[in-house]
């Protein structure tokens, strides 16, 4: 109560002298609910870059994913947010259901050879080495020189695409990896809970929406007075079903969107602005 | 000279006897809430966790509060291992949060100590499979 009211206060303080209030937008949900897709398709919209990597595995986000500062127009009004991406919430993950999947190119454990020569020429010129000699003899200096840790951070900063390993089943060690993060990142978005402003809970159109996670949810939400919009995802769908969700949450505004098609976002966003 | 070749050993059968046959068997606890009286969150998670990671499905006289199935869940995501890979579970009836946090508040100051009517089921998700729900039930399919 007392928190709604310097909420409140502060709201009208910034109002009054001009200045926007930035939100911290929680994008929350179950796995596979499309809330990366969401979250690429308002960056990419608004800042002109995308968040994270989409893939049908469950649990492909595994941190926070943060975009800082997003403006977007909501109306008449202007919504200035952090935007937080957050891990899909589930009470289980079996390292097991990961072996299923094919590895993306985040996952791939990436070794020097997998790269292309040229690739591994822009390395090397990173790294002030000689860029001159056979790809052996490039992947033997870079190798002296860098680990492998080190040439997974290039791979990312320099958006080098690898090709050979891609379409690789995810080995079981890789499973457990990503079992371990899925987990530590399920209990880093339930203690982001208390660092949020307002949310956004995704919920999958095509599925029930009366799962002990959504309700669980939706509870700490309502406790900790956090403003709660519902995004029916997945309205591109045949057997989508948005009426479910409204029909099973009445109390909270659900609004259907399609975030791969960026169907109805612009009602989202003024919902959004409407229960800040 | 050519060696003579052995006659391979055919390898008995192993025929099990009747009524030998490893039945796989679903354990279930009723708790009563009264017995987790006066204990912490920690400590009822822990309970009921203990329980359900040897592989038994836990039910309470009581629905848990959307603070502690947070905690059920940071708890359960915590002690993940090969073995144990998770937690499926359900309350009833459904808990409104700030109803009940404000009834909680209220009754915390009258030095009341609040329970909740309902009943929640926690298992293994590698037993239970599938759990469905309507207003005032749920359904549960097990797998053993």
């Amino acid at each position: 109560m007392v928190k709604k009211l310097i909420k409140k206060l502060k709201g009208a303080f910034s109002r009054l002298f001009g200045r926007k209030r930035v939100i911290r937008l929680g994008i929350y949900g179950e796995p596979n609910t499309g809330k990366t897709t969401l979250a690429n398709k308002i960056s990419m919209d608004w800042m002109g870059k995308e968040v994270g990597i989409v893939s049908e595995m469950p649990h492909e986000t595994r941190t926070i994913q943060k975009v800082e500062h997003i403006e977007v127009k909501a109306g008449k009004k202007t919504l200035v947010m952090n935007l937080l991406d957050m891990p899909g919430l589930s009470a289980s993950v079996d390292f097991k259901e990961f072996t299923k999947f094919k590895q993306s190119v985040r996952n791939v454990d990436t070794d020097f050879k997998d790269l292309k020569i040229s690739d591994l020429k822009r390395i090397a010129e990173e790294e002030d080495l000689s860029k001159t000699g056979k790809k052996a003899v490039i992947i033997q200096r870079l190798k002296a020189k860098i680990s492998k840790k080190k040439l997974q951070t290039y791979v990312k900063d320099l958006k080098i695409k690898i090709t050979a390993k891609k379409g690789k089943k995810i080995s079981k060690t890789s499973a457990r990896k990503i079992a371990e993060e899925a987990t530590k990142g399920i209990v880093e978005a339930i203690k982001w809970l208390d660092n949020v402003d307002s949310v956004i809970v995704m919920m999958d159109s095509t599925k029930d929406p009366m799962t002990q996670v959504n309700i669980m949810l939706l509870g700490n939400l309502e406790a900790k007075s956090i403003p709660i919009v519902i995004a029916a995802n997945k309205i591109d769908a045949k057997n989508s079903k948005p009426n479910n969700i409204m029909s099973a949450f009445p109390q909270h505004p659900v609004v259907p969107i399609s975030a791969k098609e960026g169907r109805n976002l612009e009602n989202l966003y003024k919902t959004i602005a409407e229960n800040v | 000279m050519a060696k003579a070749r052995k006659k391979p050993i055919k390898k008995k059968k192993m025929v099990r006897k009747p009524g030998r046959r490893s039945k796989k068997s679903l354990k279930i606890d009723f708790i009563s809430m009264s017995k987790l009286k006066g204990d912490t969150i920690e400590e009822k998670i822990e309970t009921i966790l203990d329980k359900v990671k040897i592989g038994h499905v836990v039910i309470l006289d009581e629905a848990l509060s959307p603070d502690e199935e947070a905690h059920l869940v940071t708890e359960t995501m915590e002690g993940i291992n090969e073995e144990f890979s998770g937690i499926e579970f359900c309350s009833l009836p459904r808990q409104s949060g700030k109803a009940r946090m404000l009834l909680a508040r209220a009754a915390k100051l009258l030095g009341i100590e609040m329970t909740s009517p309902g009943v929640t089921l926690v298992g293994p998700s590698t037993i239970i499979s599938d759990i469905k729900r309507d207003l005032g039930a749920f359904h549960v399919s097990a797998e053993l």
